[in-house]
C-alpha cells in the first residue's frame, strides 16, 4: 500500500501520479482520514494481497491534492465516496461509500470488476 | 511344394489370430453398473482385502477366494439413472452435479491463472507488445470471471459474515472460499442422502440376488447366496495350485487334448499323399480334356463351322421362295445356337490353367478352395454342354435339316451343286460315331470330379475337426443372454432396507479354471422387477500354479532329415500376478499375465518310419500353452538323440483356455 504524505504535497502528487500511470497495475483508491479511512484502506490491502504483482492501494489521506476533474472523476464530487478502483486503463470502474467501503466483499468485487473493465 | 511347414504356419497365423481377436473382445466393457450400490470385494484365501471398485466387464478373481457382496441402497437413489427417484432427489443431483464441476474448474483453472497474470505481466514490463497486452487483460477478465461467479454463488448460500471472514485473508488462492463451497457440497451432500433414505423407506422395495456358476460342458448352476436363498452351499475346498495330481476334468481334458492332436497328427501325415495324388488326377482331368477340346473344335472349329454354316446360309438365300426353305434355315441358325457353349468350355479351360500357372506353390488349403470353385464351375458347364450334344444326337433337329434339304433336293437337281450338304452329314457322323464315347467321357469326368469332391470334404473335414470332435463349446458369456427362468426358485426377495451382505464362496463350489459366476442384483417393486446389475467373476489361478497340456509338435531330431509331427504332453509351471485394481498389468506381470511364459516337462512319441519312439525334454511355453519350444532327447536313438521341437496346442485354442 503507498500512503501519500500529507505534509509535503509536492511529493504526493508524484506518487498519486506514479501510481495511476501505471498500465499494469489494478490501483484501488482510498479517500481521506480521521473517520476510519485506516481500516478502510488495510482491509482493501488485504485483498490486493490476493493479487499482489497486479493490485495497489492507495491512500490518499489528504484529499486536497486532488485535482478539480480527479475529484470528480474518482469521488463524484461527493465526499460519502471513499474509495475508487481503476481498471487498467486509469478510468473509474468502482466507487464505493463509506459504508461499502467497510466490506471486505464490496472491496473485493471492486478490484474484480476493475479487472474486467 | 511341402504341406507340412504350410500348415504349420497356417496353425500359427490361426493361433494369432484368435488370440488378438479374444483380446479386441474382452476390450469392451459392456456390463451395467449401478454406481455404489452394490460394493463387491474379494477376500484371497490369506484373507488379504482386493477392492473390485473399477467397473469391469470381468472381474478376474482367484480360485480359492470368495467375493464378499455389500449393498448401499441409499445410492440407488443417488444415481444419475435412479430407479426411484423424487423432484427434490433430482433438484439435489444436478445441484450436486454443477457445483462439483464447478469446484473441479476452480481447482484447475485458479492456481494456472495466477501464475499466467504474474509472468506475462514481468514479460510486459520488460518488453511490452500489443500481444502480449492482450493476453494480460484477458488473464485479468478470465480470473475476475471466476471469482465473482464464486463470490456470489457463495452471498446466496452464506451469511455475509461467513463470506467475510473467508475473505478476511488475501490468498492469492482463495482457499477460504473454495473451501466454503467444499463445505456446501458436503451438506447438498447430506439433504440428498437425507432424502434418498427417505425415499427408500417409503417405496416397498425389495432385494433378490442370484449366482450362477458357469462351466464349460456343463449346465448353467445356481449356487447358495447366503441371507438370499435355501440353496445348499458344498462342502469347503481349496484347489492345489501346484501338483502333479489331476482333477477328473483335467484328466478328461488331457486325453482329449492328446488324442484330438493324434488325429492332427495323422492328418497331416496323409495330406501329403492326398495332394500328390490329388493333382496327380487334376493333371489328367484336364490334359484329356485339353485333347477332348482340341478335337471338338478341330471338328465344330470356329472358323471351319461358322464358314460352313455361312456357305450353307447364302446358297439358300437364293431358293427362298422355295417352299420349306425357311424351316432349314431356322434350324440352321438353332443348331449355331447349340454349338455357343463348346466355345465358352475352351475360354474357361484358359483361364484356368492362367490361374493356376500363377500359383506356383499354393498353401493346400487355399489349393483346395481354389480347385473346389473350378469343380463347380466347370460341372455346370459340362452339364451344359451334356446338354446340349444330348439334344443335338436325340433330337430331330439335324434329322429335319437333312430330310428338308433332301425334299429341296427333289425340287431341285441344281441344289447338291450349291448347297454343301457334306456339312450336315458330317456333323451327324460325328454324332453317330462320337457322341456316345463323349458321353462316357463326361460321365467319366463326373465321377472324377465326385473324386474330387470326396477329397475335398476330407480336407474340409481337417478344417472343421474340432466340431467333429465337439470340442468348440465357447466360454462361459459374462452376462448377457441369462434368461428369466435360470433364478433359482430356492432365491427369495428380502427388503430393500433390510439388504444383508452376502458373499460368491467360490471354494464351496466345483469350480476351475476360467469358469465364470454371474451374479445379478435385481430390484423389485410390487413383485414387478424394476432393474438389474450384473457382474461376472472369472476364476483364475494366480501366483505359481501347474497345468497339463496336450500339443501337436514338429520335431527336428538329429537322426533325422525332415522335421516329423508328434503328439506331446506338457507338465508346465506359470506365474499369474495379480492385476491393478485398473486391470492393467506392468512390469514382471507382462511375462506372466499376457505373454503367458510358462516352463516345464515335456514328453512326446515320435514317429520314426514304422517305429515309434518315446522322446523327453525341457519346454517353454508360451499365450497359454497354445505355442511351445524345447528341447529333448530321444530315449530311443543310440546316438545323435536330441531334438528340437516346436508345438502348438490346436485343441487349447479351440477351447480358448
Amino acid at each position: 500500500m503507498i500512503i501519500l504524505p500529507i505534509n509535503d504535497t509536492s511529493k504526493a502528487r508524484t506518487l498519486l501520479e506514479e501510481a495511476i500511470n501505471d498500465k499494469f497495475t489494478i490501483t484501488m483508491l482510498v479517500f481521506g482520514d480521521g473517520q476510519g479511512e485506516d481500516q478502510i484502506a488495510s482491509k482493501a490491502d488485504v485483498r490486493a494481497n490476493a493479487l499482489p504483482s497486479t493490485r495497489r492501494v492507495v491512500w490518499v489521506r489528504d484529499t486536497s491534492i486532488l485535482t478539480r476533474n480527479e475529484k470528480t472523476a474518482y469521488r463524484k464530487d461527493d465526499n460519502d465516496i471513499i474509495v475508487c478502483a481503476l481498471d487498467l486503463d486509469d478510468k473509474p470502474a468502482v466507487h464505493l461509500n463509506r459504508i461499502k467501503a467497510k466490506s471486505f466483499i464490496h472491496l473485493e468485487k471492486a478490484f474484480l470488476k476493475a479487472q474486467q473493465s | 511344394m511341402s504341406g507340412i511347414p504350410q500348415l504349420y504356419s497356417s496353425f500359427i497365423s490361426l493361433i494369432l489370430g484368435v488370440i488378438f481377436l479374444s483380446n479386441v473382445a474382452f476390450s469392451q466393457d459392456t456390463t451395467n453398473r449401478a454406481g455404489a450400490f452394490v460394493l463387491l470385494k474379494e477376500i484371497d484365501e490369506n484373507n488379504r482385502v482386493i477392492s473390485l471398485k473399477s467397473p469391469r466387464a470381468i472381474y478376474s478373481v482367484d480360485i480359492n477366494s470368495y467375493v464378499s457382496v455389500d449393498f448401499d441402497p441409499v445410492q440407488l437413489a443417488q444415481n444419475d439413472d435412479a430407479i426411484i427417484s423424487s423432484v427434490e432427489s433430482k433438484r439435489l443431483r444436478n445441484q450436486l452435479k454443477d457445483l462439483r464441476d464447478f469446484l473441479q474448474k476452480l481447482n484447475n483453472e485458479l492456481g494456472s491463472i495466477v501464475t499466467e497474470i504474474n509472468t506475462v505481466r514481468e514479460q510486459l514490463i520488460e518488453s511490452p507488445t500489443p500481444e502480449l497486452e492482450s493476453q494480460f487483460r484477458n488473464a485479468l477478465t478470465g480470473h475476475a470471471n471466476l471469482l465473482l461467479q464464486l463470490i456470489n454463488y457463495l452471498e446466496q448460500v452464506f451469511d455475509d459474515d461467513t463470506v467475510t471472514s473467508a475473505l478476511s485473508v488475501g490468498d492469492p488462492y482463495y482457499n477460504n472460499l473454495i473451501s466454503l463451497l467444499g463445505n456446501h457440497i458436503t451438506t447438498v451432500e447430506e439433504s440428498l442422502k437425507q432424502e434418498s433414505q427417505r425415499l427408500i423407506s417409503n417405496d416397498s422395495l425389495m432385494l433378490r440376488v442370484w449366482c450362477i456358476h458357469q462351466s464349460i460342458n456343463t449346465e448353467p448352476q445356481a449356487i447358495h447366496l447366503n441371507n438370499y436363498d435355501n440353496l445348499k452351499a458344498g462342502s469347503f475346498n481349496l484347489v492345489d495350485k501346484v501338483t502333479f495330481s489331476r482333477t477328473p476334468e483335467e484328466d478328461a481334458h488331457l486325453r482329449n487334448s492328446i488324442a484330438f492332436h493324434d488325429d492332427i497328427k495323422r492328418l497331416i501325415t496323409d495330406i501329403g499323399d492326398k495332394e500328390s495324388e490329388l493333382r496327380s488326377i487334376f493333371e489328367d482331368l484336364w490334359k484329356n480334356l485339353k485333347t477332348d477340346i482340341r478335337e471338338l473344335r478341330g471338328l465344330f472349329g470356329t472358323d471351319d463351322i461358322k464358314q460352313s454354316l455361312d456357305d450353307l446360309s447364302s446358297s439358300i438365300a437364293p431358293l427362298e421362295a422355295t417352299a420349306g426353305l425357311n424351316e432349314v434355315k431356322a434350324n440352321v441358325e438353332k443348331l449355331q445356337d447349340d454349338l455357343k457353349g463348346l466355345f465358352d468350355l475352351q475360354g474357361s479351360y484358359d483361364e484356368l490353367l492362367k490361374t493356376l500357372s500363377e500359383v506356383q506353390d499354393p498353401d493346400p488349403l487355399v489349393l483346395f478352395d481354389l480347385l473346389q470353385s473350378e469343380i463347380n464351375t466347370r460341372k455346370q458347364q459340362f452339364e451344359n454342354l451334356k446338354d446340349k450334344l444330348k439334344s443335338l444326337v436325340s433330337g430331330n433337329r439335324l434329322s429335319t435339316i437333312q430330310t428338308d434339304i433332301q425334299k429341296l433336293r427333289n425340287n431341285t437337281d441344281s441344289l447338291e451343286q450349291t448347297i454343301p450338304l457334306g456339312i450336315v452329314d458330317q456333323v451327324r457322323d460325328f454324332v453317330d460315331t462320337k457322341a456316345d464315347a463323349w458321353l462316357e467321357r463326361f460321365s467319366n469326368l463326373d465321377q472324377i470330379l465326385r473324386k474330387y469332391e470326396s477329397l475335398y470334404t476330407y480336407f474340409g473335414d481337417f478344417k472343421s475337426i474340432g466340431e467333429k470332435l465337439n470340442i468348440t463349446q465357447k466360454l462361459p458369456e459374462e452376462t448377457s443372454g441369462v434368461p428369466e427362468e435360470l433364478i433359482p426358485k430356492e432365491s427369495y426377495q428380502v427388503n430393500l432396507t433390510e439388504a444383508s451382505s452376502t458373499a460368491i464362496d467360490i471354494p464351496r463350489t466345483n469350480r476351475k479354471e476360467g469358469d465364470v459366476f454371474n451374479l445379478y442384483v435385481q430390484v423389485v417393486r410390487k413383485n414387478q422387477p424394476i432393474e438389474r446389475y450384473d457382474y461376472s467373476f472369472r476364476v483364475q489361478k494366480y501366483g505359481w500354479y501347474n497345468k497339463w497340456a496336450g500339443g501337436l509338435s514338429f520335431v527336428f531330431g538329429q537322426w533325422q532329415d525332415k522335421s516329423v509331427p508328434a503328439t506331446s504332453t506338457s507338465w508346465i509351471l506359470h506365474n499369474r500376478s495379480r492385476p491393478g485394481p485398473d486391470g492393467s498389468v506392468k512390469g514382471s506381470g507382462i511375462l506372466g499375465n499376457i505373454i503367458d511364459l510358462g516352463f516345464g516337462i515335456n514328453s512326446v512319441i515320435i514317429p520314426n518310419g514304422d517305429n515309434v519312439e518315446f522322446g523327453l525334454g525341457g519346454t517353454l511355453s508360451f499365450l497359454k500353452d497354445i505355442i511351445q519350444v524345447g528341447y529333448g532327447f530321444n530315449l530311443q536313438q543310440e546316438s545323435d538323440r536330441g531334438y528340437f521341437f516346436v508345438g502348438a496346442s490346436l485343441f487349447d485354442l479351440l477351447n480358448k483356455q
